[in-house]
Formats: C-alpha cells, sequence, structure tokens
C-alpha cells in the first residue's frame, strides 16, 4: 500500500503569555492510502492542532508532512475537510452549499450537478436541496458539511470531531452513515475523535494520543473485517478492543517505547 | 453475538393500565383569528392614529380659541389651506431636495463601501484610519456647513459634496464591523476550500455584512437630507430648505410648517425605501 501522509517529528508551539506552550510534541505516524485512520485522545491532547497542520491550516514548529510526496504548506483542493461545526452558508440552499467548492475552483456547475444531487439523496437529504441551513437540524447541517466535502471526490477526507456537536443518538446514526458514505467511495480517510467506540467502529487503525505530551503514544490496529456491520458494536471483540484502548488513554503519560503500558493495559482489559 | 435478553414489555403495558385518570381539564375557549388581527390592527395603526388626531384636534381648538398670532402657532385648518394654496411650489421645491438627497445618499453608499471595504482588508490601513473616522463620526459635521461654503463654493454640486461628506460615515464604520462579522472558523473553513482573498471577500465577508451595512444606510439616508437642507438653508436659490428660509423671513409661519410637512413625507419615503430594502435582503442574506 502506498503511503498517502507522511507524518514526522511534527511539533506545534504556541506563544502565550505564560510561556510556550506545546500543543503538539514530535507526532510521527503514516497514513496509507485507502486507509481509514482515526486519531484518538482526551480534549486538549493536540488532535484537532494536528489535523489543522495537516490539512495545511497551521504551520509547524518542528518536524514535517508530505501528502502524496509534496510536503503540506498550504491547504489542497484534493483535500475534502469537516469540522466540528457544519459551516454552511446561511444564505445559500443545501444544494448551492454543497456546490459552493465547484465554485471556488471556478468549475462548471453543471458537471457537477448529478454527483451532487446523488450525495444529497445518499445521505437522506432528497427533498431538501432547496431548503436553507437555518431551517434543518443539526445532524442535517452536518450531513450537508459531508456532501460539501465529497463533491470533488477528494483522495483524502479529513473529519475533526463531526459529530461531537450532535446529540448521542444523532451521532450514532451519523457513525452508521459515515461508515455507508465510506464503504461506497473508498477513500483515505482521518478523523480526529474522543469517542473510543466511534474510533473503533469505523477505522482501519486507531492512533492514541495523550496530553503532557500531546503525542502519539501507540498504533492500534482494528482487526474487523470490512465491509464493517454496524452490529459489530454489540460484540465482544469489539469491547474488549474498547477496553484495551481505554486502557492505553488512561495510563499513557509518554510514549511508550518498551511496550510495558501495553501489556499492563491488556492484563487491565482482561481481567474486567 | 449475544443475544439481547427481551425487554419486559409486558410489565409495562401493564403498570399504565391502572393509572388513575386525573381530573377533566378545563377547555379554554379559542380565540378566533379574527379578533386577533382586529386587535393586532386596533394597537399598531388605530390607536397611534387616535392619538394624533386628539393631538390636532386639541391644536385647532386650543389657538383659535386663545386667539393666538398666526405668526405664532397657526391652526392645523390654516396650515392645511395655506398649504393648498402653494401647493405647485411646495411641489417644485420639493423635487431639488429630493434628487440631491438622493445622489448623495447614492455617492454616499458607493464611497463610503469602497472606503470601509479597504480599510477593513489592511490591517494597517484599519489601525491608522479607524480613530480619524470616529472622531469625524463624533464632530457635528453640520457645524462644517459653512467651512463647505468656502471650500466648493454654492450651487447644486457643492450641496451633494456636502450631503454626501455627512452621509458617508455611517457607511464606513458599519461596512468596517460588518466585515469583521464572518465567524472565524468559516473563514478557515473557506480557506481549507483554497478560496484567494476576492472569492472570500465577496462570497462569504460581504453577504455577512449587509445587514450591518442596511443599517449604516439607514442612519446615512436621513443624514444625507440633513446636509441637503442644512447646505440650503445656507446659500440655495431653491429646495425645502431655501422655502423654509424664505418664510421665515416673511414671517410666514404656516408656509414653514407646510414645508416642513412635505419635507417629512420625503424624508419618511426615502427612509422607508431604504427600511423596505433592507427586509427583502435581510430575508436573502440574513
Amino acid at each position: 500500500m502506498s503511503k498517502h501522509l507522511e507524518v514526522w517529528n511534527a511539533s506545534k508551539v504556541y506563544e502565550t503569555d505564560s510561556g510556550p506552550v506545546n500543543a503538539v510534541s514530535s507526532a510521527s505516524f503514516n497514513i496509507n492510502s485507502g486507509e481509514f485512520v482515526s486519531i484518538l485522545g482526551p480534549s486538549g491532547c493536540g488532535k484537532s492542532t494536528l489535523m489543522m497542520m495537516m490539512a495545511g491550516l497551521e504551520s509547524l514548529s518542528d518536524g514535517s508532512m508530505i501528502n502524496q510526496g509534496k510536503e503540506i504548506t498550504e491547504p489542497r483542493a484534493d483535500v475534502g475537510l469537516i469540522f466540528q461545526e457544519a459551516l454552511l452558508l446561511p444564505w445559500l440552499s443545501v444544494y448551492d452549499n454543497v456546490m459552493f467548492p465547484v465554485k471556488i475552483l471556478k468549475r462548471s456547475i453543471k458537471d457537477y450537478d448529478a454527483r451532487a444531487k446523488q450525495l444529497l439523496n445518499m445521505v437522506g437529504l432528497t427533498d431538501f436541496h432547496h431548503k436553507r441551513p437555518s431551517e434543518l437540524s443539526g445532524g442535517m447541517r452536518q450531513r450537508v458539511a459531508i456532501c460539501r466535502s465529497l463533491i470533488l471526490d477528494p483522495p483524502l477526507l479529513m473529519m475533526d470531531e463531526p459529530f461531537s456537536a450532535l446529540d448521542a443518538i444523532t451521532r450514532d446514526e451519523m457513525n452508521v452513515a459515515l461508515l455507508d458514505i465510506w464503504q461506497n467511495n473508498p477513500k483515505t480517510g482521518v478523523l480526529i475523535t474522543h469517542s473510543i467506540r466511534e474510533a473503533v467502529l469505523l477505522s482501519d487503525r486507531i492512533l492514541v494520543m495523550t496530553r503532557r505530551p500531546s503525542t502519539v503514544v501507540c498504533d492500534v490496529k482494528v482487526p474487523f473485517e470490512r465491509p464493517r456491520d454496524p452490529r459489530i458494536v454489540e460484540s465482544a471483540e469489539f469491547n474488549e478492543l474498547c477496553s484495551e484502548i481505554r486502557g492505553y488513554i488512561e495510563s499513557g503519560y509518554g510514549a511508550d517505547e518498551g511496550n510495558e503500558l501495553r501489556a499492563a493495559a491488556k492484563a487491565m482489559a482482561s481481567t474486567e | 453475538m449475544n443475544a439481547r435478553e427481551a425487554a419486559p414489555v409486558s410489565k409495562i403495558t401493564q403498570s399504565a393500565a391502572t393509572v388513575v385518570p386525573g381530573p377533566a381539564k378545563q377547555q379554554r375557549r379559542a380565540v378566533s383569528p379574527f379578533k386577533k388581527n382586529l386587535k393586532l390592527v386596533f394597537e399598531t395603526s388605530v390607536l397611534p392614529l387616535l392619538v394624533v388626531a386628539v393631538i390636532l384636534f386639541l391644536w385647532e381648538v386650543l389657538t383659535r380659541n386663545f386667539k393666538v398670532p398666526l405668526t405664532l402657532l397657526p391652526p392645523p385648518s390654516y396650515i392645511y389651506t395655506r398649504m393648498m394654496e402653494v401647493w405647485p411650489v411646495l411641489m417644485d421645491q420639493a423635487v431639488p431636495t429630493t434628487v440631491e438627497s438622493i445622489v448623495s445618499f447614492l455617492a454616499a453608499i458607493v464611497i463610503g463601501i469602497t472606503l470601509g471595504s479597504i480599510l477593513a482588508s489592511f490591517r494597517l490601513l484599519n489601525a491608522a484610519f479607524y480613530p480619524i473616522i470616529v472622531f469625524f463620526q463624533l464632530i457635528p459635521k453640520i457645524a462644517l456647513a459653512p467651512l463647505f461654503v468656502v471650500w466648493v463654493g454654492i450651487g447644486s454640486q457643492s450641496r451633494i459634496e456636502f450631503a454626501t461628506f455627512m452621509a458617508f460615515f455611517p457607511i464606513v464604520v458599519s461596512t468596517m464591523a460588518g466585515l469583521r462579522a464572518t465567524p472565524p472558523e468559516m473563514l478557515r473553513m473557506c480557506k481549507g476550500l483554497t478560496a484567494s482573498g476576492w472569492q472570500v471577500f465577496t462570497l462569504v465577508r460581504l453577504p455577512y455584512a449587509i445587514p450591518h451595512i442596511f443599517s449604516g444606510m439607514k442612519v446615512a439616508i436621513t443624514l444625507a437630507i440633513i446636509g441637503v437642507i442644512v447646505a440650503e438653508f445656507i446659500s440655495a436659490p431653491k429646495g425645502l430648505g431655501y422655502l423654509i428660509v424664505f418664510a421665515s423671513s416673511q414671517a410666514d409661519t404656516a408656509l414653514i410648517m407646510a414645508a416642513i410637512l412635505v419635507l417629512c413625507v420625503v424624508g419618511l419615503i426615502l427612509y422607508g425605501t431604504v427600511a423596505l430594502l433592507e427586509r427583502i435582503c435581510i430575508r436573502r442574506y440574513g
């Protein structure tokens, strides 16, 4: 598998009034083409900052990031982005919001018309093409944002806690919807989340981040087969994996060099 | 996958059947929509009109009863007859005032939005000029009218220039405030889409600024009218402001009031047009 994203020794330091703050400390990992990788960690561990750097929206203080062989210095049109808020333009209809990236790149709207309608139908917004964002619920707006990020069919899709602002029930529905979308439109996916279950359900690999220092402590492979059935969340293997990962997060106060933490967490998981 | 245990549904439904029904609710009589509309019309239109009618009535009766001199405070009926006498003249003088107000307003919009956009887009220019603009907002610009006569002379163009000067400040300030109103996350999203600065300005920042710009425009139209009238007071051969000055030199108070009345109507129509445009645009860009 070829490498889509290479991150080496990435760091971000913010100068604040109370001194320098290490938002991200020496994170290194690779993401292969076609993989769905979650970056999982508690609030404040720097995972959003890491994604902003990978998207070209923040500069690196140290280290390097490479997207398909080219250094990341600024945002690229072949990277789809979804943020925590839907961020739809309030005066545009749902359809026009989905078409916004096409308009920015000055491409022909007609070429993308069929794709926009297909995407909106796929997320269940068939009758909402002409509605305004103010007429939609939070979950529906986020679905429009997902369509907008997919309209140009980018090979890489990055999502920063896209469902954090939604209620738990909608969030579960959106997870299933995202799984569905991704399995029908395979591409490289990066998901930032603080939900262990969400990460295990959706990903091929999970990069666990902790704070202090804010770095990737371990790389967990999710062994479940593709295409994934959403009902695996009920299975014992799923929940064991979640407990194991929770162990890493709770005990990981530093980069795990001798795999001792991993063994300890596994031991903790098997006795629960 | 573990088989889920069937929830004990029967237990729930059983307990629901044994709930004792509470006391019967009192039915409230529904208010008919006709009555609701009537109340609305009464309160918003009829009531204020009634107050105005009472004031006019009292004015008429009291001025006639106490034989108040016509040069001090003429009764409304006298003002009306005077107005009808000079109606063609009133209309003739209303035209230049209205036209100059509109032209000044439009010029103020163009200059104001352009300047506001430039200042909002370049941080150093913003820092340099913003305090000066605020300073000019605060000083009574009307006091500068005689200065304008010295600089640009008298005549239609100079009146328009003065009124434009009065009217464009609120538009600059509101444009700058409006362009700051775009949520920063939205700007970040646009940056992520590789939008150029110009695209962000025209497609995102300007639409977000529209409600603010309209607030500034409503202030600007009133200032444009004031500017034209004051310029006419000082030196003009025509216009409603000139008519007011002329009438006061003749101690023709009724004519003064008639001219003011026409001026009010002009002002209301122009302001109302801007407010209506605002309503339409807010609906689209709100």
